[in-house]
């Protein structure tokens, strides 16, 4: 089914057929003779209903009543909506503007995008795929916790060992649950573990030597970078489950203006208040902007 | 009308067209992974954080509140992206969560988009033209109110179960969660509210599945219409899991509403305990929604007048519509510590603990925005999203009390030790209760009992505290003539406040049947010493009040201590949890009052002490 459903011809005509049925309806008033047809299938549905919500089938009188109840309701219908009954009521207003809505979304969810669609959206939005950039560094962390000035000891250690080898200077540092050496952490990552401060901080110090002190939140930072890496994008095939969701999300989003706008281009909207409650201005943006 | 169909003809001739010339059929099947293998062996590596408790439009009084935005807000809100509110704030969090269970009310689920599109069987509700009014004049609160009262008293005239209703929205609660499921990045669990009341008591549970949307799918929530019964509720579960292979499990909250129903000495039906009972309640929900926006529930002052931290943001009010207002007999079958306790006496009796229970926090937002951080606090629900006059609005109002929405609180999350982000595996984590609550902190807490940890084990945690015992969650048995011993280790959250003080809670069983409970200080900040009544003095507080700003050096960024329990006795049932306290940070009210503008009346309090509780590691010595 959804093979078919992909092809584009047939996908076309059964839109047409189903419009055809749609116009047709609207415009029964025109040559049915007020009659209203019980098939198998109106049966059925009674039936299946009545099941799901009593876990049986319904008695004959039961049924009998069933369809009883909807010839009434039918007829109601029929002649409030020839009464014009349904003219300006909010309740169907919104309900009307909602099955349009809901009509679009259909039309939306129908287009399956295919990769290249995919793609295109991918290269479009690639800012919003892009990783972080990534860290390699070393980094000794200076805790307030045992200290009395943590900052001026990071200060002071980086003024006495500039130069220090990565296993020297391990030993000035204090010892918390994270590691001495990150080996490629994108700069998310590290905000999560380090408060995100630390990344920030981490923009503004020279690399291939040591440096600091830099804030994260558990206190300051001697750090030796050794390698950054810039964002990249990740492979289209690795987040395709992100870019469908994202590319469905939008077009939805998308489709739904653009009928909307499409529908808009058919009514002039004018602006009639002569209340002197309201600034004239305000009247004026309301009359240009609606058109736009 | 014609030129109306035209024009959508002609739209879908173009749209149509535009896909056709790109039309490729190869790789257009959506993957959806069915797999709910994972490596669940190994010590538990990572904290995973997480609300297992939120609702959006489909819940009938979240709607209702105003709330319009649903599933896909939800998610991509909790993943870390920004959304735009119900009340058109755009907003994100300041870090994503690893997981969300949408957990909508299953009673009356869809019932309030139905509403709103006049679908035909809710027009017919004796109860719509009421409904309708007040959602056409806007009055969206009193409506939500209507529907939360009546549906807590059994007042509605019509079945909230109608499958026909129901079938749909699971489908596409199913469906939303399957989509947004990203093994190894975000978890979205499917679940949803078992919302029983029993004359307004709250006797709520979540539904979380370890199971993927194929096996979900077959089986409808169960609600408060088919059973308020508990009982109930796991024989639906042990049916579906029996049917399916499935596995589920049931988080209960809000005890503190519920007037001394949540954990009875009777069963709900009115019969004696019997074992039967108390397992099936131990197996069923293996852990308590301990903290979240309707109050902390993990001590009261009146059943631990001992301990100066238990007076936290409690909701002793009365029920959940406050039509039976709260006495002092009711509480011990309402608290977290307490019933702790009353699970030891029946361990100690009848041989089984009913309630055995670890811990979570989680949010309950109804607002499909899982917010628990006090500088972004988007309230309980809708109607109280940021805004000047949010903190005076009567937000649960009877004849015989109020609680106004100051009295809410960013609160809390789910952190869940695993060794990956799966389903799979943070599911396994929380039967095992490998788990613990936050008030919305993210603080890293550590647990573990054995018989033989010293202090250079805190040198090597993970692997000592695996190697050597077990961690929070687990069992401790027949201590001989050895006392336990427990390693207690937190690290505050980077982006919060530094840490007041490790404490381990004690409770226990005493051979008469009395049941009693102890906090210990195991660490805590600076060089303050232990006071004549045994107690760390206050860390001070250091939020200024004019820029809700504090100062994280009068507390620590991480505590850690090894303690053996000097009280010991080996022949009591007992057990041990961890609370952490942080220093004094800004409450939301006061980001509030700095954002907004909004004047309090003096009672609203503006700081706080956020906290985490774990689950406990239970000694028998049997």
């Amino acid at each position: 089914m959804k093979k078919i459903l992909k092809e584009p011809f047939l996908h076309f005509i059964f839109l047409g057929i189903v419009l055809f049925i749609l116009y047709g309806l609207v415009n029964k008033n025109s040559n049915s003779k007020d009659t209203i047809i019980i098939n198998d299938f109106d049966v059925s549905a009674l039936i299946s209903k009545w099941e799901m919500q009593w876990k049986r089938p319904p008695t004959e009188k039961e049924l009998q009543n069933l369809i009883n109840l909807n010839i009434k309701q039918e007829i109601f219908y029929q002649e409030a909506l020839k009464m014009n009954l349904d003219h300006n009521d909010e309740i169907i207003k919104r309900r009307l503007s909602q099955k349009m809505k809901f009509l679009s979304n259909d039309i939306a969810a129908m287009i399956e995008p295919t990769d290249e669609d995919l793609k295109g959206y991918y290269k479009e939005h690639s800012d919003k795929y892009l990783t972080p950039p990534s860290y390699s560094l070393y980094q000794i962390t200076f805790s307030p916790d045992n200290r009395k000035d943590n900052y001026k000891d990071a200060v002071e250690t980086l003024k006495q060992f500039p130069n220090a080898s990565f296993d020297e200077m391990k030993v000035w540092g204090d010892a918390l649950p994270f590691s001495y050496y990150f080996e490629d952490i994108d700069a998310n990552e590290l905000g999560l573990q380090l408060g995100s401060k630390f990344p920030e901080g981490l923009k503004k110090v020279a690399i291939k030597q040591w440096a600091g002190p830099v804030q994260s939140g558990f206190g300051v930072h001697l750090v030796y970078i050794t390698e950054i890496k810039a964002p990249t994008l990740p492979d289209f095939e690795l987040i395709k489950k992100n870019i469908i969701r994202d590319y469905e999300y939008d077009n939805q989003q998308e489709i739904n203006e653009i009928i909307y706008q499409e529908f808009k281009k058919n009514y002039s909207i004018e602006i009639d208040i002569k209340s002197e409650d309201f600034d004239p201005k305000f009247v004026e943006y309301l009359q240009t902007e609606l058109n736009n | 009308m014609k030129k109306i169909v035209l024009i959508v003809l002609g739209l879908t001739l173009i749209l149509s067209c535009s896909s056709d010339k790109k039309a490729d059929s190869n790789q257009n099947e959506t993957q959806i992974n069915t797999s709910t293998e994972s490596s669940n062996t190994g010590n538990a590596t990572s904290v995973y954080w997480g609300d297992t408790h939120l609702h959006t439009d489909l819940s009938m009084d979240a709607g209702a509140f105003g709330n319009r935005i649903c599933m896909d807000e939800a998610y991509k809100f909790a993943r870390g992206e920004e959304v735009t509110s119900s009340t058109g704030l755009k907003t994100k969090l300041s870090r994503p969560l690893d997981f969300l269970v949408i957990a909508d009310h299953s009673d009356g689920m869809g019932l309030f988009p139905a509403i709103v599109n006049k679908e035909k069987w809710a027009t017919e509700l004796e109860e719509y033209p009421r409904w309708r009014k007040l959602y056409d004049e806007k009055k969206n609160s009193e409506m939500a109110l209507d529907i939360i009262f009546n549906f807590s008293q059994g007042n509605f005239s019509f079945k909230t179960n109608d499958p026909e209703i129901m079938k749909p929205v699971w489908e596409s609660i199913v469906a939303a969660a399957e989509k947004y499921n990203d093994p190894g990045t975000f978890t979205a669990f499917i679940g949803y509210e078992w919302t029983s009341l029993i004359a307004g008591n709250n006797l709520h549970r979540n539904v979380i599945y370890r199971d993927n949307g194929d096996k979900a799918i077959t089986q409808l929530p169960y609600t408060n219409e088919d059973s308020s019964d508990p009982e109930k509720l796991w024989e639906n579960l042990a049916s579906y899991e029996e049917r399916t292979g499935g596995q589920v499990l049931a988080i209960p909250h809000n005890g503190n509403l519920s007037n001394g129903m949540m954990f009875m000495e009777e069963t709900i039906s009115g019969s004696e305990f019997d074992e039967a009972y108390l397992k099936k309640r131990a197996k069923w929900e293996p852990l308590y929604e301990v903290t979240q926006i309707k109050g902390d529930g993990e001590a009261h002052p009146f059943l631990s007048p001992n301990d100066e931290f238990a007076d936290y943001e409690n909701w002793d009010f009365g029920n959940l519509d406050l039509s039976t207002l709260k006495t002092n007999d009711m509480l011990e079958h309402e608290y977290a510590r307490s019933a702790l306790k009353i699970g030891l006496k029946y361990k100690t009796t009848m041989g089984t603990n009913p309630y055995k229970f670890g811990l979570v926090g989680s949010t309950d937002s109804h607002t499909s925005l899982s917010t628990a951080d006090d500088n972004n606090f988007f309230g309980k629900a809708s109607n109280v999203e940021p805004s000047k006059e949010r903190w005076d609005h009567p937000f649960v109002k009877s004849e015989k009390a109020t609680i106004y929405t100051w009295q809410t609180i960013a609160s809390g999350y789910a952190a869940v030790w695993a060794q990956e982000n799966t389903r799979a595996s943070l599911w396994d984590a929380m039967k095992r209760k490998e788990t613990y609550g936050t008030t919305g902190s993210r603080m890293q807490i550590r647990f573990f009992g054995g018989y033989d940890y010293t202090a250079s084990d805190l040198d090597n945690l993970v692997d000592a505290g695996y190697s050597k015992g077990v961690p929070m969650g687990g069992d401790l048995n027949n201590a001989g003539d050895k006392s336990p011993t427990f390693m207690a280790y937190a690290l505050m959250d980077p982006e919060n406040g530094s840490l007041d003080r490790i404490q381990i809670v004690k409770g226990w069983a005493n051979a008469d049947g009395s049941l009693e409970e102890k906090v210990y200080d195991v660490d805590w900040s600076g060089d303050r010493k232990v006071d004549a009544n045994g107690k760390v003095p206050s860390v001070g507080n250091s939020v200024n009040l004019e820029n809700a700003t504090w100062d994280n050096s009068i507390g620590a960024t991480e505590l850690k201590a090894v303690w053996t329990d000097p009280d010991f006795n080996a022949a009591l049932e007992a057990f041990y949890y961890v609370r952490v306290i942080e220093i004094p940070t800004p409450r939301w009210t006061l980001f509030d009052k700095i954002n907004y503008g909004a004047e309090f009346s003096d009672e609203v309090p503006l700081t706080q002490t956020e906290r985490g509780y774990t689950s406990p590691i239970w000694y028998s010595p049997k």
